[in-house]
């Protein structure tokens, strides 16, 4: 009996939500992560691309992916004429064909027709094309071996339709369902096993159509929906079309997999890769597909067309269904979502499904603790729904023990947890992962000051995105807090309207220092965002060195200085008056920065616009030790020894006060940081000196600078004239590049860049010779200048020497004299007046004994000083030594050649008589004395007092005493003198 | 011959690790004074382990004030720090002694031996690492014997405690240690002497120089028979560089022009200053500062040969120092001093440069070994350069590819410059406006890295103020850019410790 049947099949289609974010995104890890597995395309897979080519199954056919999926694994066959019958009804024969080929075991089919075909010669059994499946199919127990006979009866007609197997004849739903299962259950019992506890079939209303024994069968397919019927139906006694089987064969899915031994996935093709060998008459072109799995590992496909030294071509392909058609695997692109089926045996890849272009989406949900990365999953929580997804393998680290969140790795403890996080998924598969920010309180907006209107109360930042932004303010609704670059970075961190305090806070400030260039963080006025109420500022600062080489002072409002940096460059800097210069750790006057220092400063620095910058100095350290000279050699140049930078002079002297001194055989000096070499006047290399100056007769200049204590050359000149030293003089005209005239000399005297111009003991530029300096210069040749070296002209003017006796002191403070006398000359000019002098804990007091403590320098107890008589050096009305010392009224004058051991060795010594009143020379034959040095000598140059060390050989000394050294000379032949006061004139 | 190559690799890095990563310095001691301190390894060091081990003594000066008046001390510092293997682990301790004998002119004498029991941890951030120490006293004993008194430290009265940090940056290795002690002496005269000290130790190794400055401000004070306090600031510094210098060959007919000479370089400086008032010492004396002048010693190079055609050219020293240096590696070839170089090129040589450790990335399996991107698989000559340059954060990938054989550009060869030296930071914000002309062309990702260059004044606009941050790099430009870098790294960047 047969019944017309109509049955729907119903077609899930699963649609992603379409309101997810899409971006466009690339796999990023996908060339770097490990290739999980490599699965070659079928060796048949050309051909089968090629029958896959229905001509009647349109490119919309509802079956099309099953027919193409079932056409891959070669479960079902097209029509010799290129076409498929979808809708033809599926006879037994083929039904039973396909049941045998999804368990494999076609090649057993068609060896069993060729045993039929052999044991039946001549017979027409050779036309029934099924004869193998059918064989196949008794024998595993599908059909009985009457039905086997009846099915291998060639003339059907034979046949009673009513009670035998008609091969050809229509083939049941409910058959069907029980060959399926059993058929199923050859491969594995447990795939597909028949139910016999009924639920599902009880859901159909014609359930009591159903053959009683076949009830298990079609539970067992309906529970897995594999067959699903309609309306409520199952229509067991119903036909079905091929297009209807292929999809049920569809449905078993994996069951059909596992039965087969093939396995499915799914993925996200990430990148692909054209290789071309070429051998000696072979090339193989070979096409790498990268595919992300679900698993989030990396599978890879490999095409490949071979063609060998004949010209024969090989193609591995395998069928690819993309869009409507069944194409090459070329087809894939990048990015396609696909679902694919492998034979894990062969690692040969069989069938793609395409579906469709899958976009990168966007989620964003809290981060739950990472508790499953070992198995590549994280999971978020959005709305208290907790989802799972599957990291792509370069997200996390291969020990599990890392996860990349944006660029940064997390070690699993501190991940941020609980924060949210936007996924980027694709194919459910994760394929970045970016932190979304916490919640936001404030507005505010940060950058680098760009200009500032105080008049129109805006301020405009470039603000870290490199965005321009302006904002105004109010002054009296704007509060300031600025770090300044002075104070230790440690002084951010509270918050005032946190913490209220009303203490000291050096970070209070105003709007007036916030400065271009400054970083700041502005709050904005929650209800008008254009409005700041709160700025917190920084200094920015940047730190830069250089030579001074000029300094032009503007009284209150400072100076301008001009700097030589170290590349070279030189530019004038504007320094304010306010500007702190510290030297040797010392606050110190602007007017301490000479010509030829040192100097690192920190300077507030502004892009106002690209190609313009800012500039304000904001502190200036003067280096103590850098540039100081030390001293200047004249000689022959010995070697240059490249492997420990030094110089040798040979037949070397050391420029004195009195001209060349000092002669040594040979002297070695270390080199500086930077040693330029001049050769009469224009700069040379190194390597030039070394090839044509060394061991000439030239005269070399060495100028070397103070090094912590030790002496490295800074300069070389090399000239070639003849040395004159002409003594100290006052400078007269200089036009401060190449010409100057001394006092002392009519003619002009010519400088170049190879003259050595020390002024104050540094290396100074020529235009810092101005007149009327006081300087000793060194010609080579008869008007060229080799040194011109510029000292304070001597002078102890500024200073006061008095004695007095001490009337009343008032502890560390001052103290008041009876009478003084003031030395004028060699004269002490007395004055009855009282007259108190200043002291602090700088004034050295120094009585027969040594130093005296100034808490001893008191007017009470057995230690009183009241009535001593002091010596007293004194600027104005500070006292600044008070050394008791007898009543010095003779005085010594000379010129020192030597100074050793407490003891200063004068010549051309001249006596002063405090009786005539004149001075007088000590004797015409030899002139030479001895001045000795006590606890309580004093010695004064340039208006200050300075130590033995700093005597020099040649200066001119007046000494007072208290001997008449020509009496004594005559009386005793003795010609030393005790020293009290030294006063260095010259 | 497979054993041989395997035992040469760990020796170079040994000699790597000891040298150039997981020290806080420490060879002038802790007490102000002036060592000269390890020399820095020579090249050959790297291939050859001489067997002479590691120096500990070293020339030693310092100031002494304990008698009321600076008093220069020379003799020797043995200072054994038992940290060679730090790196192992990322918490522990280990012993470091400091031995000092020194006697002055006038035939004072002092010894001093110190022993600290040392805790570190490894902070390990994604790129970088900081290690953390923090050092505790087990052992300190001293005596001084000055103008006939004899000062004994009590131990029991006395305690030293000293802590520092190390940032390792991809190329340089920066640290600061911070330092307070207070150490009481008994006299032979019997007055109680204490002297504190506190300050910090900065300083920085790298493969071109290594520097050290000590801050310290010492107060002291002298109870009992003899009264005084006495305050001093002492500034020590020491410096290790390597320079070289061009050798050229005297006789005509031989087979080289002229070699390089590397010459390495030592300068210890000391300066203090009194600050005082009950004890009069002229005010000249006041101050004053003191130097250790080492010898340098010296070390041919390779001679950089196959290099005539650059002969005159414009960056004829820049690329033959840079093959000298073996830091350019391409087979020398004419045409290549007008040709791009490669991103990967310039990544190598700026590892070799840097001496940043690639041993990660050898002798691994291919079939394990880690991969960053797509066209740098284990088997490209670049790999290990790439690999372990991508880990010391000089270079940055996420990605598909590096694009290893894409000319670089001028702004990522800078950005890669300021990483290598870990100063980024001195271009404060991540994306400011830069004084170039052309700032508009500017990437955002190498502002900060560009502005930072500017303010340390290593990246100068060209004639027109413009910066060209999309131009590309020549080989011989890339030699001339490596180039200004080792020498920035050898002089400039130590020139803010001297202060």
């Amino acid at each position: 009996m047969k019944k017309r049947v109509l049955v729907i099949l119903l077609v899930m289609v699963y649609m992603v939500q379409a309101s997810l974010s899409v971006i466009g995104q690339t796999d990023l890890f996908i060339e770097t992560d490990e290739i999980n597995q490599v699965y070659n395309a079928n060796p048949s897979g050309n051909i089968i691309i090629g029958n896959l080519q229905f001509n009647d199954i349109s490119t919309n056919h509802w079956a099309q992916e099953a027919v193409s999926r079932l056409g891959a694994l070669e479960i079902i066959k097209g029509y010799p004429n290129g076409s498929y019958g979808p809708s033809d009804q599926v006879s037994k024969e083929v039904a039973l064909t396909m049941m045998v080929r999804a368990i494999g075991m076609e090649a057993d089919a068609i060896l069993a027709a060729e045993t039929i075909a052999l044991a039946n010669p001549g017979s027409d059994i050779i036309d029934v094309w099924s004869r193998g499946y059918m064989q196949i199919a008794s024998n595993i127990g599908l059909i009985t071996p009457a039905e086997l006979a009846d099915a291998l009866t060639v003339d059907q007609v034979t046949l009673d339709p009513e009670t035998d197997f008609i091969r050809g004849s229509a083939v049941t739903r409910e058959q069907i369902a029980v060959w399926l299962v059993n058929a199923i259950g050859q491969i594995d019992p447990n795939l597909l096993p028949p139910l016999y506890t009924l639920n599902t079939i009880y859901d159909y209303t014609d359930v009591s159509d159903i053959t009683a024994e076949y009830g298990p069968y079609i539970e067992a397919v309906t529970a897995q929906k594999i067959m699903q019927g309609n309306n409520n139906r199952f229509n067991p006694k119903g036909e079905l079309t091929r297009a209807e089987l292929a999809q049920i064969m569809k449905n078993l899915d994996t069951i059909l997999f596992d039965a087969m031994g093939y396995a499915r996935f799914t993925g996200v093709v990430g990148k692909i890769n054209d290789i071309s060998t070429n051998g000696v008459g072979t090339t193989v072109s070979t096409r790498e597909i990268l595919v992300r799995n679900q698993d989030g590992l990396v599978d890879q496909f490999n095409y490949s067309l071979t063609t060998n030294e004949i010209g024969k071509t090989t193609i591995l392909d395998t069928p690819v269904l993309r869009g409507s058609r069944v194409g090459s695997l070329k087809s894939l692109q990048e990015g396609e979502e696909i679902e694919y089926i492998v034979d894990p045996l062969t690692n040969t890849l069989l069938y793609v499904y395409r579906k469709g272009g899958t976009e990168p989406y966007n989620i964003t949900g809290q981060l739950e603790p990472l508790t499953d990365l070992a198995n590549n999953k994280l999971s978020i929580m959005n709305n208290g729904v907790v989802s799972t997804y599957t990291l792509s393998a370069g997200l996390y680290d291969s020990a599990n023990t890392r996860i990349r969140m944006a660029d940064i790795w997390y070690k699993i403890g501190d991940a941020p947890v609980d924060q949210y996080v936007t996924l980027t998924l694709q194919e459910n598969i994760i394929m970045s992962i970016e932190v979304t920010p916490g919640v936001v309180l404030f507005q505010e907006v940060s950058g680098i000051v760009k200009s500032i209107n105080t008049t129109f109360k805006y301020i405009t930042i470039t603000d870290w995105n490199g965005n321009e932004v302006t904002k105004n303010y109010t002054v009296g609704a704007l509060t300031v807090e600025k770090q300044f670059y002075y104070d230790d970075e440690d002084e951010i961190g509270y918050i005032d309207e946190m913490f209220p305090d009303f203490r000291f806070d050096e970070r209070d400030a105003t709007i007036d220092t916030i400065e271009v260039g400054d970083i700041v963080h502005m709050r904005l006025n929650p209800s008008n965002l254009t409005y700041v109420t709160a700025i917190s500022a920084k200094t920015n600062y940047v730190v830069k060195y250089g030579t001074v080489k000029e300094v032009n002072h503007h009284g209150a409002e400072g100076s301008s200085i001009l700097v030589n940096y170290e590349d070279g460059a030189t530019a004038f800097s504007n320094v304010d008056g306010s500007v702190p210069i510290k030297k040797q750790g010392n606050n110190v006057n602007m007017t301490v920065m000479q010509p030829g220092d040192t100097i690192r400063m920190l300077v507030n620095q502004a892009v106002i616009n690209p190609g313009t910058i800012t500039e304000s100095i904001k502190e200036i350290v003067i280096d103590a030790y850098g540039n100081q000279v030390v001293q200047v050699y004249r000689g022959k140049l010995g070697t240059l020894n490249q492997v420990q930078e030094q110089i040798s002079l040979i037949s070397s002297y050391t420029l004195g006060k009195v001209g060349w001194a000092n002669y040594k055989q040979a002297v070695k000096l270390d080199f500086g940081k930077e040693v330029s070499y001049f050769y009469n006047g224009a700069q040379i290399t190194l390597s030039y000196a070394l090839n044509y100056l060394s061991n000439s007769n030239l005269e070399v200049y060495v100028v070397t600078e103070n090094y912590y204590g030790s002496e490295v050359a800074r300069l070389v000149s090399i000239r070639d004239g003849r040395d004159s030293v002409i003594d100290y003089s006052n400078i007269t005209y200089s036009n401060g590049f190449d010409t100057i005239n001394l006092l002392s000399l009519a003619d002009d005297i010519s400088v170049d860049p190879g003259t050595i111009v020390i002024k104050n003991n540094r290396l100074v530029e020529i235009g810092n010779i101005m007149s009327p300096d006081y300087a000793q210069i060194i010609l080579n040749g008869s008007s060229s200048a080799a040194i011109v070296n510029i000292e304070p002209e001597p002078s102890n003017d500024a200073i006061d020497i008095f004695r007095g006796r001490i009337a009343t002191i008032n502890d560390g403070n001052s103290f008041k004299v009876l009478s003084h006398a003031s030395l004028m000359d060699m004269a002490w000019l007395y004055s009855p007046i009282e007259r108190v002098f200043t002291i602090d804990y700088d004034t050295v007091i120094i009585d027969e004994n040594g130093p005296l403590d100034l808490a001893d320098f008191i007017s009470y107890s057995d230690i009183s000083q009241v009535d001593a008589v002091y010596t007293i050096i004194a600027d104005g009305d500070y006292a600044s030594h008070i050394i008791m010392n007898p009543y010095a009224q003779e005085g010594v004058t000379g010129e020192i050649y030597d100074v050793a051991n407490g003891q200063i060795m004068i010549k051309d010594v001249m006596v002063y008589a405090s009786a005539t009143g004149l001075w007088d020379d000590l004797s015409f034959t030899n002139s030479y004395a001895q001045v000795n040095l006590l606890d309580n000598s004093i010695i004064i140059k340039n208006n200050e007092v300075i130590s033995v060390n700093q005597l020099e050989d040649g200066d001119q000394i007046r000494i007072l005493t208290t001997e008449d050294l020509q009496e004594k000379l005559l009386l005793s032949d003795t010609r030393d003198v005790n020293g009290y006061i030294i006063l260095v004139e010259r | 011959m497979k054993k041989k190559i395997v035992s040469l690799i760990i020796g170079w890095v040994l000699i790597f690790q000891m040298i150039s990563f997981g020290s806080d310095g420490g060879e002038m001691g802790t007490f102000g004074g002036i060592s000269e301190g390890r020399n820095l390894p020579k090249t050959i060091d790297a291939y050859v382990d001489s067997g002479l081990g590691l120096i500990t003594e070293f020339e030693y000066k310092e100031m002494i004030y304990i008698s009321g008046a600076p008093i220069e001390f020379s003799g020797t510092i043995t200072v054994e720090i038992d940290d060679a293997k730090i790196m192992d682990a990322p918490a522990g301790t280990y012993e470091e002694r400091y031995t000092i004998d020194a006697t002055s002119i006038a035939g004072d004498t002092m010894s001093r031996e110190i022993v600290f029991l040392t805790s570190y941890r490894i902070k390990e951030s994604t790129f970088k690492n900081q290690i953390i120490r923090v050092s505790t006293m087990t052992d300190w004993s001293e005596n001084f014997n000055i103008d006939g008194v004899d000062y004994n430290l009590i131990l029991g009265q006395s305690d030293f405690s000293k802590s520092s940090i190390e940032d390792m940056t991809p190329g340089v290795s920066y640290y600061d240690t911070v330092i307070s002690y207070n150490a009481v002496y008994s006299t032979s005269t019997d007055d109680l002497i204490n002297i504190s000290v506190e300050g910090n130790v900065y300083g920085f190794q790298q493969p071109w120089a290594k520097v050290e400055t000590q801050d310290l401000t010492m107060i002291l004070e002298s109870t009992g028979a003899n009264e005084w306090q006495m305050q001093v600031h002492i500034q020590p510094f020491m410096k290790a560089k390597k320079t070289m210098y061009y050798d050229e060959t005297a006789p005509f007919p031989i087979s080289f022009g002229g070699t390089y000479n590397q010459r390495l370089e030592r300068e210890a400086t000391l300066t203090y200053e009194i600050q005082t008032t009950d004890l009069v010492i002229e005010e000249i004396d006041r101050s004053g500062s003191i130097y250790l002048d080492i010898n340098n010693t010296v070390e041919k190079l390779p001679i950089p040969d196959g290099l005539d055609f650059i002969e005159g050219h414009w960056a004829e020293e820049d690329l033959k120092k840079l093959y000298s240096m073996e830091i350019f590696t391409e087979v020398p070839h004419d045409g290549m001093q007008y040709e791009a170089i490669t991103r990967g090129s310039f990544v190598k040589a700026l590892c070799l440069a840097m001496n940043i450790d690639t041993s990660d990335y050898e002798n691994l399996e291919v079939a394990t070994a880690p991969q960053y991107y797509g066209d740098v698989e284990f088997a490209h000559p670049m790999y290990k350069y790439i690999m372990a340059a991508s880990d010391a954060k000089l270079v940055q990938g996420v990605g598909a590819d590096f694009n290893v054989a894409k000319p670089i550009t001028r702004q990522e060869a800078f950005v890669i410059y300021i990483r290598v030296i870990g100063l980024e930071r001195l271009g404060v914000s991540n994306n400011p406006i830069t004084p170039f002309v052309d700032d508009a062309q500017i990437a955002s990702w190498a502002r900060k890295e560009i502005m930072a260059g500017y303010n340390l004044g290593i990246i100068k606009g060209d004639a027109l103020g413009k910066v060209l941050p999309n131009t590309m790099i020549s080989k011989t430009e890339a030699a001339a850019i490596i180039n200004r870098l080792i020498d920035y790294c050898r002089e400039e960047i130590s020139q803010d410790y001297q202060y």
